[in-house]
């Protein structure tokens, strides 16, 4: 039997971040709470980067742990709330009422994901941020240079991928000259081969393949995968190995780039929204000015 | 960790976010309070993370980002009360401030 790492990793996490929070809340001193709750966040942080958000584990240690828990900090220092008996916690039917409506809270949420049918399964390799092994046009990031190494074939692959081109791209690529930008019909001409390689058989060859760097993911597609269903996943991956820096990968859906693209692509919900929160923050500086200053 | 169910994700953003509840209904201090709204709210930006990751959809996070954004917001307008608050009562237990309350 197989012993699973990631799950043993994964309960000692949890039992961190719950007992840390735990803490939080039992603490008579407000210091340690705050000190309990960094604890927490960075946690937290780490389970988002195991669940690929690179940025956002990022964003969660210079944001939470950085800059609100210096906010907390510096209130209750400013406020000298440290001594423990600053505040007396009031007895009576308070405590056992919360504990027994977050039973109830608790338990509902387990009853309604026993009356659910459950996740749909996941993909266990995603090809792509969106889960299609196709290329769009924004895939392509970097055309000229592709074009390039298209027209090169400098190795054995390239050279290969090219000659399975349909020959009209083949003519297009070999008048391409390094000077012009490439035109838009050049990229979709492109995109639209490099699907056709996707849709067409299993581009692995051992020989043909020898001068690329393989990823650990198609290393572990190509060993564990049956040819026959994961045939577009492999290819798509064997073409970004192919071209790393000309073409989007696909285990880059917590990176910088990806959210940032999808943060600012017109055809997605997220730039309103985005504006938005600049003015929310702009009224949140007001307000907080308006509060801080000293009356008569 | 792909060894790792999502639902146990959620299993755990659940309880965290019943011991943030928790914290809400029964601490005096408000500093408190606000620190058990930010465990909420880090309970909710984990579920939606790991439901990212299980769809494949880089949309689990972009909810995230506006969530962190309002939370900071909301902890330097609320630490702001809180401060304006003690400065015109010289307390901030939550029993004392009921101005508002009849």
């Amino acid at each position: 039997m197989s012993f699973n790492w990631s799950l043993m990793v994964f309960f000692i996490l949890a039992g961190i971040s719950v007992g840390s929070a735990l803490l939080v809340v039992a603490n008579r001193n407000p210091v340690r709470s705050a000190l309990f709750l960094v604890v927490n966040f960075f946690v937290l942080a780490i389970f988002f980067l195991t669940l690929s958000a690179q940025f956002i584990a990022a964003v969660q240690v210079i944001v939470y742990a950085g800059a609100i828990m210096v906010l907390f900090l510096f209130v209750i220092m400013l406020l000298n709330l440290g001594a423990p008996e600053a505040l007396k916690e009031r007895g009576g039917l308070q405590m056992p009422v919360a504990i027994a409506l977050a039973v109830v809270f608790i338990s509902s949420l387990g009853l309604a994901g026993s009356l659910t049918t459950g996740l749909p399964p996941t993909r266990a390799t995603p090809a792509t941020v969106d889960g299609s092994p196709y290329f769009t046009n924004r895939d392509i990031l970097l055309p000229a240079d592709l074009a390039q190494k298209l027209r090169n074939g400098a190795d054995p692959a390239t050279a290969y991928l090219r000659d399975q081109m349909h020959p009209e791209v083949q003519a297009k690529l070999a008048a391409y000259r390094d000077s012009d930008a490439p035109s838009v019909e050049l990229i979709s001409d492109m995109k639209r081969e490099l699907n056709r390689l996707v849709d067409g058989p299993n581009l692995y060859d051992p020989q043909r393949f020898s001068s690329v760097r393989l990823s650990r993911e198609t290393q572990k597609l190509l060993n564990s995968a049956s040819p026959m269903t994961d045939r577009k996943r492999i290819n798509r991956l064997l073409l970004q190995d192919v071209f790393p820096l000309e073409i989007t990968k696909s285990d880059q859906m917590g990176s910088v780039e990806t959210i940032g693209k999808a943060m600012f692509d017109a055809k997605q919900p997220w730039l309103l929204p985005f504006e938005l929160t600049s003015i929310l923050l702009l009224v949140g500086i007001v307000g907080s000015v308006v509060l801080a200053r000293r009356r008569g | 960790m792909l060894g790792v169910p999502t639902e146990y994700f959620l299993v755990l953003s659940g309880i965290l976010f019943t011991i943030g509840v928790i914290g809400v209904l029964i601490k005096r201090n408000p500093i408190v309070i606000f620190m058990c709204i930010e465990l909420m709210l880090n309970a909710v930006n984990l579920t939606f993370i790991a439901l990212g990751r299980h769809f494949v959809h880089v949309n689990g996070q972009m909810y995230v980002i506006f969530v962190m954004a309002v939370a900071a917001a909301e902890v330097a307008i609320g630490l702001g009360i809180i401060v304006a608050l003690f400065r015109s009562k010289e307390t901030i237990n939550i029993d004392e401030v009921n101005l508002m309350k009849y």
